[in-house]
């Protein structure tokens, strides 16, 4: 699955907050969007899960305006895992996968053996399999987030949206949720806070600031010591991680 | 949760519904036995309308007709609970959140104050209607931004609304002559007293054709609670779908509390109550929570017109004597869980 974003233009309220973006991730890309805080992430990323129509410009999946698509056609190819996308109420594991397989079902279809099928595999590829009656609120961070992405799975769409997925998780969980989504081979786009996760996970970086985009390209072409100090302004290093030898950025406060 | 746990529960609702039903309309000033009310019912489902009739109209004329209403609107404001909790995203609302209640009885108060002919010619029920659904649609102006419902907003809203309905309600109370406050305080206080099949049969349609429509949004309403973001992912259209919601639960909250007055803490309660049995999937909870309020506001009417005979109780002080100390329990149990 490709995405293509082409001119696109979003506004809150009648102020735009990102204007113009070009971004294009390849099928079976991984493409991160990183950028200070506000500079539009987070608003960009809502014209791909259709909450906010670009006021201009196209969101496309292999040329397929996204926009002009039912809501579970859309659904059928493109699934998230959005901030704050946990549902309150004490929700059952598979009771909260089981909520991404609505796309595959109409009004008055009951959930069938291949939907509790899908499910079980869902769960399965993200190590959350046997916890299916756990209560979603008991879980920890980390198991929540596997969760949320198990429910993404089980929409069986080919492109994954994730919006900063690595928040409030602790280091561990953090790498192990990144090593995941690379490890699906499916089409990701990804707000990434840390530049470091962004150098060493990424295929492609898009950098955003007050709603343009500045620079994309493969990590290390684009974040520079001397770019992000200018898009940040936090002194970096650049090199090989001294453990993995995958690009690696270390920051610090400027002098 | 186990699917067969529910499948017993419904079943069960289900068998408790007829039961309780049969039970309520052999009950009253004169006491039928069971066999007498089947023999009536059979009589008129199966078109061989030959029984006793003084029976007749007791059973048929007089008790069905109230029994079923009693049935519908507890099933009606049940549902409408729990889709309004899930479109405000607050399990604290509950169907008159919107101002319908209080809207309504702004409405039978003007008719009672002013006259019926000054408004058109609308009966009680008819005033009440209407001015409930116009005082959601001022909620509704008054929440959306854009065409888009924001439902921090929808609940202020509604509590505004809600007090000046109520502030002008008072005031239009102090201009009747004491006879006539008297009859209405009954409406104001909730009464499914003198239903008739002729008055019924259109809010009847109306309370159940809105109640099976939310049935049937189960799987939306949970996803609807992961935020707006998730659902729309999820393949929810959550803009039509908000805007759907509020339009059938107030169109079913407002022809309920025009029938029967304002019946208090039914939508807050059957809701938790089914919550606390199945858990929060509402393809279980909608489901069981209708059944649920169905079975509570027969037994509540039932008990309302039997413990203090002949006198008859309004129907909204019975369920607000057992809802205010349930909500409060609730409250305690949710701090529990969050310290």
């Amino acid at each position: 699955m490709r995405l293509d974003l082409h001119g696109v233009t979003a506004a809150i309220d009648g102020a735009p907050i990102v204007s113009g973006v070009e971004l294009t991730a390849a099928p079976g890309q991984f493409v991160g969007l990183v950028g200070p805080n506000g500079s539009g992430k987070s608003t960009l990323l809502r014209t791909v899960y259709r909450t906010l129509r670009p006021s201009a410009g196209v969101v496309s999946l292999d040329g397929d305006d996204l926009w002009r698509m039912r809501p579970r056609t859309a659904a059928r190819r493109r699934a998230a895992v959005t901030q704050h996308g946990d549902p309150g109420g004490e929700f059952t594991v598979a009771e909260v996968v089981a909520m991404g397989r609505a796309a595959h079902q109409g009004l008055l279809d009951r959930e069938t053996a291949s939907d509790r099928s899908v499910v079980a595999e869902s769960l399965e590829r993200v190590g959350m399999d046997g916890r299916d009656d756990r209560l979603f609120s008991t879980l920890s961070g980390g198991e929540r987030q596997r969760v949320l992405l198990a429910r993404a799975l089980a929409q069986r769409a080919p492109l994954l949206v994730l919006d900063e997925p690595t928040n409030h998780l602790d280091v561990g969980a953090q790498l192990g949720l990144l090593d995941l989504v690379r490890s699906l081979g499916l089409t990701v786009l990804a707000a990434l806070h840390d530049l470091d996760h962004a150098a060493a996970y990424c295929d492609h970086i898009v950098v955003l600031r007050d709603g343009r985009v500045r620079a994309a390209g493969p990590p290390l072409e684009v974040l520079t010591p001397e770019f992000i100090a200018e898009v940040f302004g936090v002194r970096a290093h650049v090199g090989p991680h001294p453990l993995t030898g995958r690009p690696h950025i270390a920051v610090a406060s400027p002098v | 949760m186990s699917g067969a746990f529910t499948g017993v529960l419904i079943g069960g609702l289900a068998v408790a519904l007829v039961a309780v039903c049969v039970i309520a309309i052999s009950l009253g000033s004169v006491t039928l036995p069971l066999g007498a009310v089947w023999r009536v019912i059979a009589a008129h489902l199966t078109g061989s309308g030959d029984t006793d009739p003084l029976r007749d109209q007791v059973v048929w004329d007089i008790r069905t007709p109230r029994v079923l209403v009693a049935a519908l609107v507890g099933a009606g404001l049940s549902a409408a609970g729990v889709a309004l909790q899930a479109l405000v995203r607050n399990p604290l609302a509950d169907p008159y959140v919107l101002g319908v209640s209080s809207g309504a009885s702004l409405g039978a108060v003007l008719v009672a104050a002013v006259g019926a002919p000054a408004l058109g010619g609308l009966g009680v029920t008819g005033a009440a209607f209407v001015s409930a659904l116009l005082s959601v649609l001022l909620v509704y102006v008054l929440a959306q931004r854009g065409g888009r419902l924001l439902d921090s907003r929808l609940v202020l809203a509604g509590v505004a609304v809600g007090y000046l309905c109520q502030a002008a309600t008072s005031y239009v109370q102090l201009q009747l002559d004491p006879s006539e406050l008297q009859r209405l305080m009954f409406w104001l206080m909730g009464s499914i007293a003198g239903a008739t099949w002729h008055d019924l049969r259109l809010p009847a349609a109306v309370i159940a054709a809105c109640t099976a429509y939310l049935l049937l949004q189960a799987r939306r309403l949970n996803a609807l609670l992961a935020g707006d973001d998730a659902a729309t992912a999820l393949g929810t259209p959550v803009r039509t779908l908000r805007l759907a919601l509020l339009a059938v639960a107030s169109l079913l909250t407002a022809t309920a509390v025009s029938v029967v007055g304002g019946i208090g803490f039914v939508g807050l309660m059957v809701p938790h109550a089914a919550r606390f049995a199945v858990g929060a999937d509402h393809r279980r909870v909608l489901p069981v929570a209708t059944l649920l309020g169905a079975v509570f506001l027969v037994v509540v009417d039932l008990a309302t017109r039997t413990v203090d005979r002949p006198n008859e109780l309004p129907v909204g002080v019975f369920t607000t004597a057992i809802g205010v100390p349930f909500f409060l329990w609730l409250l305690r149990r949710r701090t529990g869980g969050a310290a």
